[in-house]
This record gives structure tokens, sequence and C-alpha cells, in this order.
């Protein structure tokens, strides 16, 4: 019995410490992942040296909504609080088959034409939100490989009770 | 009675009388159309006392227009605008309404002119006078590319820019294009807020007209009378009355001027930022700190 204990423990230890961070992201070609520290609204951001930037956040879905909820907070944010313009709306999907919804906007910054993207998955417990940024033509340039990191974006299975 | 107090009384009839005058009686009274001299006839009982006047009003009988405009009402603006070119101001009148050739192939000098035709029953009807305003609020992308094309598309249909500054456009256009001018401004970014106001000017605009028509009429009088004036002291009397009448004339017609100009062209305002929260009637704020701290802003600070 002591035997089983003991040899459940480590299992269990390992178990907790890989929920650290919900998800794997997948930087993409041509981006360096940041260290981000604890403070930070960001769990992860990764840079290109031109500064389009991908991050991702873990948010508790509390209270529970479904997609299109909030699909439509983020909308009704942007546009309504920040002037950002809605340019276009697409179903995504990430590695683990999980849908979301994908909102790009437009937004000039110090009069430069700026690409923003935000992204939700929506899990039981968890919303993520990743979100691609930069000038309209670095954005453009690496659209390619924001999709590529939204597309191998993995949501980790999570067995820590509370998780 | 002596003939300096008569005077003075006609003088002092004319401006009082006439100029405080001028509400709905007075729309129903004058005839577009009708000589100066037959707004004269408004005055019945002072005919009487006044030889002057008398003598002024002797041809002031009512006339058959004169007693057919009173029941017809209002003069129509058809004539009077389509004048000015103005496309939106002619449809005014309904379609089945006879035209006024005469009125519409001669343009006048001034347009608050009463039209030469008589008014018929049909042109009684006639249509609101509109002047439309439209607040366009864009997403704040491409602002300058965007407020190019706001201005190029006003140009092209016949507009012309009032202002623009980094994040505002003001254009006006004829009004009859108003709608592929505000479509062509809407597609050209997220629309975040439209509000488009109409105000309808047609009865400030017919009793500017009587006004002005009554106004004109004591001006007439007073010109008589000044040429009429024996002393300099009368003359200098007359000539201050004179300006002073000249004066609201001027400002009656700057006004018609005005409403025609408005009615004319249409006001497109696009500004290119957040929709102010009081200008939609509160917007929602949801309590997810998370939502407020979406944007480029926190993003791109690496």
């Amino acid at each position: 019995m002591k035997l089983v204990r003991i040899s459940i423990l480590p299992v269990l230890l390992t178990l907790a410490s890989a929920c650290g961070r919900p998800f794997a992201p997948a930087t993409p070609s041509g981006f360096v992942e940041l260290d981000e520290p604890r403070s930070s609204t960001y769990d992860y951001r990764a840079t290109t040296a031109d500064g389009v930037v991908v991050s991702i956040r873990v948010v508790k879905h509390r209270p529970r909504g479904e997609l299109v909820f909030w699909e439509r907070a983020i909308e009704n944010q942007l546009r309504d609080q920040g002037g950002y313009s809605l340019l276009d709306k697409r179903d995504v999907q990430n590695q683990n088959g999980t849908a979301g919804r994908q909102l790009r906007f437009g937004h000039d910054e110090a009069g430069d034409p700026h690409l923003y993207y935000v992204t939700i998955f929506a899990t039981k417990k968890k919303l993520f939100i990743v979100e691609a940024g930069g000038t309209k033509e670095q954005v453009e340039a690496s659209t390619a490989a924001i999709e590529e990191a939204i597309r191998h974006f993995r949501i980790k299975r999570c067995w820590k009770l509370g998780c | 009675m002596n003939k300096i107090t008569m005077w003075w009384v006609t003088v002092a009839f004319l401006c009082l009388g006439f100029s405080g005058g001028c509400g709905a009686v007075a729309t129903k009274e004058v005839a577009p159309g009708a000589p100066m001299e037959a707004s004269a006839a408004r005055a019945p009982a002072a005919e009487a006392s006044l030889d002057d006047l008398a003598m002024m009003t002797m041809d002031a009988a009512p006339t058959p227009s004169l007693a057919k405009n009173e029941a017809e009402g209002p003069e129509p603006l058809e004539a009077t605008l389509s004048n000015s070119g103005d496309a939106r101001l002619a449809q005014a009148v309904p379609a089945g309404a006879p035209k006024q050739p005469a009125a519409t192939t001669e343009p006048a000098d001034d347009p608050s002119e009463p039209p030469k035709p008589a008014p018929t029953a049909s042109d009684a009807v006639a249509g609101p006078l509109l002047i439309y305003t439209a607040n366009l609020n864009l997403g704040v992308f491409e602002t300058t590319k965007s407020i190019d094309a706001v201005e190029t598309a006003a140009r092209e249909a016949g507009g012309y820019l009032v202002i623009r500054d980094e994040a505002t456009i003001t254009v006006r256009v004829p009004s009859a294009r108003f709608d592929e001018v505000l479509k062509k401004a809407m597609a050209l970014g997220d629309v975040l807020a439209r509000n488009v106001e109409v105000r309808d000017v047609t009865d400030e605009y017919y009793d500017l007209q009587t006004r002005l028509r009554n106004q004109e009429a004591v001006l007439e009088r007073l010109k008589e009378l000044l040429e009429r004036a024996d002393t300099v002291e009368d003359a200098l009397k007359v000539e201050a009355q004179l300006g002073r009448v000249a004066a609201e004339v001027e400002q009656i017609k700057g006004r018609l001027k005005l409403l025609r100009e408005l009615v004319t062209f249409s006001t497109i305002i696009v500004r290119f930022q957040p929709t102010a929260v009081e200008d939609v009637g509160g917007k929602v704020t949801l309590p997810f700190p998370w939502l407020g701290t979406l944007g480029l802003g926190s993003l791109l600070r690496l």
C-alpha cells in the first residue's frame, strides 16, 4: 500500500506542474518568443524584427458564455470604445480541433494604418485569446505565419483539480 | 387736420401696423403676383381717415387674383425655388401639379421675388422643404485615404468641401445626390454610428417670404413719402425709417438665401473616431477587465 502511494505521488506532481501554461504555442517562423514577467497581461508573446507581435492570454471562462457572446463582446469593445474598424470575421480551428472565431480590425496608430487580429477559443473553464498586430504592411506580409501559429496552437488537457 | 400731422400718422401707421402684423392674416391677404399697392388694402380703417393713404390705395380694392389667393393659401414654392436650379425643391411639388413654364424658363435675379404667373389651385399644395444633415462615425483606419475619398465623392457629385482636419471632414452635396454620396462614404469603412437629421423649414420659409413682401411694400411707401417730404426734418425722419425697414428686408433676404442653400445642398459630416458614449445613449460596458486591455497599444508595447 505504501509503495502504491509513493508511486502515485510523482505522477500527481507531474500533472500539477504541467498545468503551468494551459496551452502549447506554436511560435511561427520569423518570430522570437519573449519572456513575459509574472505581472504581464499576456501568457505568451512573440515578435518579428519588424514589430509584428503575436500573443496569447488565458482568462477564466466565468461567467460561462457561448463563443458568439465573447465574439460580440470583443467586437463592441474595440469598435465602440476603441474606434477600431471591423474588417472581417472568420471561423478558425486550432490543432485540437477546437473551433474559434477571428475578428480582423484596422486602426490608425499615430496616423499609420495598423491591423489587429483577435482570435478567441472557448473551453468549459477557460478563454484563450490569441492576438496579432502591427503595421498594415508588416501584418499583411506575416499573415500566413500568423494563421499558421493559430492553426498549430494547442490547448492542453489539464488534469489538475479545479483547473 | 394738419397736413404734416396726417403725413406722420401715415408713416407711423405704415411702420408699426405693417411690420408688426405680418402673421397668418398677411399670409392670406397678400397676393404673390399682385401689385404692391394691393397690400395697402389690409388697413381699411385707416383708409377713411388718412387722405394720403387713401390716395395711395385708390386702386387697391380686392382684385380677383387677391380674392383667389385668399382661398388658396400661401404661394407655392415651386416656381421660386426651381429657378435656383434645385432639383429637390422642384420635387417638392407633387408630380401631378401643372408646371409654370414662364417661371422655370426665366431665372429670376432675386429668387425671393414672387413668381410672375398667378398661382393655381394645384400649386397651393407644395411639398416640404427639408434640410438633410448626416453624421457618420467610421472606424479609425486609413483615415487620410478615406477623408480624401469623401472629398472626391462630394466634388464629383457637384458638392464642395466645407472643412477637414485629421479626423473629420464636412462636405456639402446637392440634395438630389445626398443618398448617393452618403452610401459612398459609408462604404469607405466600418460605420460605428450613423445619424441622419431632417429639418422641415417649410413654415419658416413661407413666413419669411410673407414678411419680405410686407416689408418691401412698406419700403415702397416710405420711398414715395420721401419723395413728397416737404421739409428736411421730414425727409430725415422718413430716411431713418427707410434704413430700418431696408435693414430688415436685407436680413430676411439673407435668411431666405441661407435656407435655400441649406435645402439645395445637404451636409455630410464624417468623423473617424470612437463613438462617444453620450452620443449613442450609453453603450454596455461588460464587467470583464481583460476586455479593456485588448488593443494594439498594449500588444505592441514590448
